[in-house]
């Protein structure tokens, strides 16, 4: 759990590339090198600005634009593709109409831990392993992907720009959407659902 | 409880409070009684021998559109400034060894040389070189005092005939600035009437590329030469710009190396240009509010996009309706009315959305809201709520332009009927 994430050197971000990718970090040293474990689900909380105030409706950023270009750039592009969700939060105390209807019922989280439970079972069962690990020569109709899901993942991959590891960490994450709903087959809505969590652009 | 705020407020005094004696509705000193533009006599002059010194005059730093009207009324004409040597440099408000260096080097070179090396970058980039005396000079800038004494512009001559609106505003629009300016860049547009910003980040980029999507004519003014279009990422909207009829206009000439980008000389052109100015979205000390200012001065009529109480991106806005500068635009129609120009036709195209897309879309043609909000306006279950949103976005009928909150586009406004069953 990172927060105020942007903080970091953008070298030691880089850093959590390898281990994110492989599960592993390998340290090299004179007398050679030894490989340890490192799997871990990372979370990383970021302000859009160094004052934090960019995008506020109640409050001005004080930042100038490239020093708010250089901050997000410390995430760089292929730390940016191994992260799989990304969700914009609202300011929470925003004082428009409509604010007080949201989130009505919220799920108690024992609901929550069964159904991800159920999708973490489904997972073992299908391939042996989570959706994360699932290569993309895998993404095939015994997976739960049909050739058109595919087409649509191309064809939306190209209209949001999104680079190819991206494309096939969408697929990834699809999968786990249908999962989560039980789902044995991968359909647009679930791929549609998925595509919600991709990366903002840069400022 | 909520006395935290209440420090920030005090600090905030109004512009009487902190404005000098005498100073204008936007809190200028009084300019002090200079030799401008109006009482100069240019008719005599002969335009096509007068043209290498006005070209060579304007490249000597500190001869701005201020001192060569000085320079004018001291020497009668150009030519006659040009000779006076380094005399010359005793008429300016401001002189530096810059100066002097500058224009020892162009007399060396000599006018014709100068005038020829500037027209050939000029060419290179596509554009032209036009002074005051120039019958190509855009009319509406000779009303204007100071006015630009040299203009470099590319693309269509015509586009300085047509009326012209200009749509301006922040460089850090929020997305309910970049959808207003879209909308209005949009609407004039298919009214025919040309839509002039600054080519900036933002809401002048969001006004530009709606009107050339609208298939209209869009003047953009530089703050940079024409050959080093500013912000490099809007490159590509000034191409589609001329290839629309639209043009380029900068003060600065082609080809040389200048610093960095001069913005308030830019806004100055832009009111010139324009019959009125419109200011989309503008905090407090927004470069908006400088081109206000030039409206105003050069007698334009003044608009601005009212934005609620409590947003920090709209508040220069907001005070210029409060203090009566500006006349408060309550939709793209009534801004046309404003100015004289009748709406034109809109193409419908029809879309065929499931329900919850149309839903979502009724929702969001209503009012713009975040995920959360619309879970709580819909009804829909999150899921279902979110695919629908990216399928809208993925074939443009909604944006979040990054943020949190998604608004409909211009093209969602254009389907003809969306099933609106949104509470």
């Amino acid at each position: 759990m990172l927060d105020e994430t942007l903080q970091f050197r953008a070298d030691a971000l880089d850093a959590l590339r390898e281990p994110l990718e492989s599960g592993s970090v390998t340290i090299a040293r004179v007398e050679g090198a030894l490989s340890l474990p490192a799997r871990f689900t990372l979370l990383a909380a970021f302000n859009p600005c160094p004052c934090g105030w960019r995008g506020s409706h109640g409050r001005a950023c004080t930042c100038e634009d490239a020093a708010a270009r250089r901050y997000m750039a410390r995430l760089s592009g292929p730390l940016r593709d191994r992260i799989d969700l990304w969700v914009t939060m609202a300011e929470p105390e925003r004082r428009t109409a409509g604010s007080a209807s949201r989130s009505r019922h919220p799920e108690a989280s024992p609901v929550v831990a069964a159904r991800v439970a159920a999708a973490w079972r489904r997972q073992l069962d299908r391939q042996g392993r989570a959706n994360a690990e699932l290569p993309a020569p895998q993404f095939d109709e015994r997976h739960g992907f049909a050739a058109p899901l595919l087409e649509l993942l191309t064809r939306r991959a190209r209209r949001f720009g999104l680079s190819p590891r991206r494309m096939h960490r969408t697929a990834r994450v699809a999968r786990t959407v249908a999962d989560l709903e039980g789902e044995s087959t991968v359909n647009a809505l679930h791929l549609d659902e998925a595509l919600r969590y991709r990366a903002a652009a840069l400022p | 409880m909520i006395g935290v705020g209440a420090a920030g407020a005090a600090v905030g005094a109004t512009t009487a409070e902190t404005s000098p004696v005498g100073a204008d509705a936007f809190g200028r000193a009084p300019s002090p009684n200079r030799q401008g533009w109006r009482t100069l006599e240019l008719g005599h002059l002969d335009p096509a021998a007068e043209r290498p010194f006005w070209v060579a005059l304007a490249q000597v730093p500190g001869v701005g559109p201020v001192g060569f009207a000085r320079l004018l009324h001291r020497y009668g004409s150009a030519r006659a400034a040009w000779a006076a040597g380094a005399e010359l440099l005793a008429e300016l408000p401001r002189v530096t060894g810059e100066a002097t260096t500058a224009l020892r080097r162009l007399r060396r070179e000599g006018p014709s040389a100068v005038l020829a090396r500037v027209e050939r970058a000029t060419r290179l980039a596509g554009g032209e070189v036009l002074t005051v005396l120039d019958a190509a000079y855009p009319r509406s800038l000779s009303e204007i005092d100071p006015r630009p004494p040299v203009l470099f512009v590319a693309g269509s001559r015509d586009a300085f005939d047509a009326p012209g609106v200009a749509v301006v505003g922040t460089r850090r629009a929020t997305g309910y600035g970049r959808a207003c300016a879209a909308d209005l860049g949009d609407e004039l547009a298919r009214a025919g009437v040309t839509v002039i910003s600054g080519l900036a980040l933002g809401i002048d980029g969001e006004a530009h590329a709606a009107a050339v999507a609208a298939g209209g004519r869009s003047i953009g003014v530089l703050p940079s030469p024409l050959d080093r279009i500013y912000p490099p990422r809007h490159r590509e909207l000034a191409r589609r710009m001329l290839a629309c009829g639209g043009a380029l206009v900068s003060e600065l000439a082609t080809g040389q190396s200048i610093g960095r980008p001069d913005f308030a000389r830019r806004n100055r052109i832009i009111a010139g240009l324009a019959r009125a100015v419109v200011v989309v979205e503008a905090p407090d000390r927004s470069g908006a509010l400088l081109t206000a200012a030039a409206a105003v001065d050069c007698g334009r009529d003044l608009h601005a996009v009212p934005g609620p109480i409590d947003a920090v991106a709209s508040s220069g806005c907001n005070r210029l309706i409060a203090d009566h500068l500006a006349s408060l635009v309550t939709s793209p129609a009534a801004l046309l009315h404003a100015i004289g120009a009748s709406a034109g036709r809109r193409p419908v195209s029809v879309a065929s959305l499931s329900e919850a897309e149309g839903l979502v879309l009724g929702g969001l043609l209503r009012r713009s809201g975040s995920i959360e909000e619309m879970i709580g306006r819909t009804g829909l279950r999150t899921g279902v709520l979110a695919s629908a949103l990216t399928l809208l976005e993925a074939r443009g009928l909604v944006d979040n332009y990054g943020g949190a909150t998604f608004h409909p586009t211009l093209a969602a406004r254009r389907i003809g009927t969306v099933p609106d069953r949104a509470r």
